[in-house]
């Protein structure tokens, strides 16, 4: 075969391929179907990119100092659009970029240092949360002001000692601030209106800290207000942002769910295209394996596996990889096998001498493996549940976050029973939509590869 | 330049099997018998059947349906299903005896190499997942007959022989029309370079015009290649085109084999003449004939002779069973000739 030739059968391929892609407009529901698998795709990619997985599972452990500077529980930014009023965000103010340090030497060996924080509160409604974060070079005590924008002045703390380190100052949860407002809550005082009641005060806000610092030491402050809603999935009771969970669910579960179908769908293919073919003893063995697993119930085995050993989510990929070959796929590629087995041309490549494997392999599977990429596709997403239903059951994976263990989280604390749905319907409409794509292909794809589902 | 094919394919010269006329016949098949289990008792397609067929002679077996054409042809080439009750027999191919080969030098040897067939369901014969060039030359590929690029050159070139543009070895088997397809199978026959065909109805399932196309290939390839052919078939008006020899079977036995000619003329077994009596002919005005009663069941099949049951001309005798009588180059199995 000439260049010439080779590049005229490329070009005759391109084309092929091209026809087929067009052809594809027959079938509407196979191109929404991929472009949901290809927005999940594209969306695992960037996830993989973006936050590479040790930094994803890093942050989903969380512990001091990953998700201070978040609210609990604060819903997702897009509900401001569903409320008339605009719902408070998280205020972030530090002394060294919005605020300002004024030093004034006090003696030989003390300077009276005075932070001021302000910030300009525009929202119809209270901040979850007050925190002052502060990192000193020595012990030394300092005093808190509040100035709200019509002009009091409220002392928050006069002397409160620092210890010479990074400390976390509660205001919310200060008793005796609480006690001294009059048994209301610091976050909500502070911000009220005081003509009308229960209403804020918008407007520009400062606080200030004043503290005698040894000469040479260093105080920095930062302000912490926090917002009802913070990023676009909201956080959890451990503050952690559900977008990276829901994100990094995308690329666990796709690559859960398309390695368990692949596996049980090719390793049932070949085992029983190979014990029909040889039939006898070997068939037995693999229906009898297959009947007896079929009345084994899938979710109790993997339940006492995850309890008793190993609850890793390649450990159980395997697991139900294993236990879901002798399935009742095994049934139906068997009758299709039974009947391809029996097909002219098999007696004929016998009858040239093709030996057992080269029928297997080479007469035998193409011709029923069209009728397995349809099956294969509507499995993924079975698999995907699956994995979801274990964390669910609180037998996810330990260590990775996946859209299971955020219902799982939510479920535990109550999240329908206090009003926060977002949490769990975010992770169960990923799951859906996923399911969704799948089924739209799988279903598709049916109609093209089962001659008796095609329409004309 | 290709290599020479054939060298490869041939067996070599020191294992049994060499192409001597000096070894007798071509073929020489002695007592066969097939017999099958069926749920309901011993089914005797063949039994007992013996001829020879010499070298440069091509033989029709023709015959009612189910009186074991079909299956003399698989006995004949060991291509035997699984409930097989008994077969025995001999079979010599060249002079030597190849019922003793074991399966996998049968396989090796014998099959495809020295005797190939066309299959009875030839029109699905072909994988449909298999590029039709490929198909044809895969009795190369196996056991490393030959290296992929000998097999398709041959592949070609058995094209050439049947008459098939070379274009449609890209094509798969549904893009063939039947008479395509029906050829590529003769062709996939012809591809190991074998010395004799066994084509079993090769020309069923296909209309009258394709069935003439069919048989004027075959013709050309009996004489571009020098082959010999066992032509199986119920239609006896096709068969005469090809045979040298004909087989008339009945009822699992062979009933009278002789030269074609004289066959077609005057047939010597009362069931032979019948069944050559019910041929319609074309420009005779003659009105069909055809036999009373029904073919015996092979499970039970009559004492004696198996026709007696049906022959208008039977008498005592006929209740033993006729050995085989020879009159000149006919073998006839009837007591009316055992005297002359």
């Amino acid at each position: 075969m000439g260049p010439a030739q080779q590049q005229g059968n490329m070009k005759k391929q391109i084309r092929n391929w091209w026809g087929g892609l067009k052809s594809l407009r027959r079938y509407p529901s196979l191109v929404a179907g991929l472009l949901i698998i290809l927005a999940f795709i594209v969306a695992s990619l960037y996830a993989v990119v973006a936050v590479p997985y040790s930094e994803a599972i890093r942050l989903w452990r969380g512990g001091p100092g990953v998700w201070d500077e978040n609210p609990k529980t604060a819903k997702p930014v897009w509900f401001d659009f569903f409320t008339t009023e605009k719902l408070s965000r998280t205020i972030r103010v530090t002394s060294q970029d919005q605020g300002a340090v004024h030093v004034e030497p006090l003696d030989d060996e003390t300077d009276l240092v005075t932070i001021e924080l302000p910030f300009n509160y525009d929202y119809d409604t209270f901040p979850r949360e007050l925190n002052l974060f502060t990192d000193a070079s020595t012990s030394l005590s300092a005093s808190i002001f509040w100035y709200t924008p019509d002009g009091r002045v409220i002392t928050i703390k006069e002397d409160r000692e620092f210890r010479g380190a990074t400390e976390t100052y509660y205001i919310s949860q200060d008793s005796g601030l609480i006690t001294q407002l009059g048994n209301r809550l610091p976050h909500l005082v502070l911000f009220t209106d005081p003509r009308y009641e229960e209403r804020v005060l918008k407007g520009d806000y400062q606080m200030a800290l004043i503290a005698e610092v040894p000469q040479g030491g260093e105080l920095s402050a930062k302000l912490v207000v926090y917002g009802e809603v913070q990023g676009l999935a909201g956080t959890d009771h451990l503050r952690r942002d559900i977008a990276v969970a829901l994100l990094w669910g995308a690329p666990i579960g796709l690559i859960f769910g398309v390695l368990a179908a692949v596996g049980t769908t090719l390793i049932t293919f070949l085992l029983s295209a190979v014990g029909t073919w040889l039939g006898g003893k070997t068939d037995s063995a693999l229906q009898w394996l297959t009947q007896v697993n079929l009345i084994i119930p899938l979710l109790p085995v993997l339940i006492m596996f995850g309890y008793l050993y190993d609850r890793s989510i390649w450990t159980m990929l395997g697991l139900v990889i294993a236990l879901n070959i002798f399935g009742s796929t095994m049934l139906t590629n068997r009758a299709m096998f039974l009947q391809a087995k029996e097909s002219p041309y098999i007696e004929a490549a016998q009858a040239y001498g093709a030996k057992n494997f080269r029928i297997i392999f080479r007469y035998l599977m193409p011709r029923i493996a069209p009728t397995l990429l349809p099956q294969l596709v509507l499995i993924v997403p079975s698999f995907v549940f699956l994995e979801a239903t274990l964390s669910v059951l609180g037998l996810g994976d330990p260590v990775m976050p996946t859209w299971g263990k955020v219902i799982y989280d939510g479920y535990n604390e109550g999240a329908l029973y206090k009003g926060l749905y977002y949490w769990m319907v975010e992770p169960a409409l990923l799951l859906m939509l996923l399911g969704i794509g799948f089924s739209l292909i799988g279903y598709s794809l049916d109609r093209i590869f089962n001659p008796r589902l095609r329409t004309v | 330049m290709t290599r020479n094919v054939k060298s490869q394919i041939w067996p070599q010269p020191d294992d049994g099997l060499s192409l001597t006329p000096d070894n007798g016949p071509l073929l020489k098949v002695e007592d066969v018998c097939l017999h099958f289990r069926a749920s309901n008792g011993i089914v005797r397609a063949v039994d007992n059947v013996s001829f020879s067929l010499d070298h440069g002679r091509s033989l029709t077996i023709i015959g009612e349906s189910g009186c074991g054409k079909t299956s003399l042809a698989r006995a004949i080439l060991r291509l035997l299903p699984r409930n097989v009750e008994t077969y025995t027999g001999r079979v010599f191919l060249d002079g030597t005896d190849v019922m003793t080969f074991d399966e996998e030098r049968f396989r090796r040897e014998v099959r495809w190499v020295k005797m190939s067939m066309v299959s009875q369901a030839a029109m699905n014969s072909l994988n449909p997942v298999l590029k039709v060039g490929l198909q044809v030359a895969e009795p190369l590929l196996l056991d490393h007959r030959a290296t992929k690029q000998e097999a398709v050159e041959r592949a070609r070139e058995v094209f050439r022989i049947v008459g098939i543009p070379p274009a449609f070895l890209d094509r798969y088997a549904f893009e063939l029309s039947g008479g395509m397809r029906q050829r590529a199978i003769i062709a996939m026959a012809l591809v190991a370079h074998p010395i004799l065909v066994i084509l079993d109805e090769p020309t069923s399932a296909l209309d009258v015009l394709t069935q003439a196309n069919i048989m004027n290939a075959l013709k050309k390839i009996k004489k571009e290649l020098n082959l010999n052919f066992i032509l199986i078939t119920h239609d006896i008006a096709t068969s005469s085109e090809l045979a040298d020899e004909v087989i008339c079977m009945y009822a699992g036995q062979l009933v009278e084999h002789g030269r074609a000619d004289p066959f077609y003329l005057k047939p010597l077994h009362p069931y032979a003449r019948k069944l050559m009596a019910s041929v319609p002919t074309l420009r005779i005005e003659k009105k069909p004939d055809f036999i009373p009663g029904q073919p015996p069941s092979l499970l039970n099949p009559p004492e004696g002779c198996r026709f007696a049951p049906r022959c208008l001309e039977r008498f005592e005798r006929c209740q033993e069973e006729p050995p085989l009588f020879v009159r000149g180059n006919t073998a006839v199995k009837c007591w009316l000739y055992e005297r002359d």
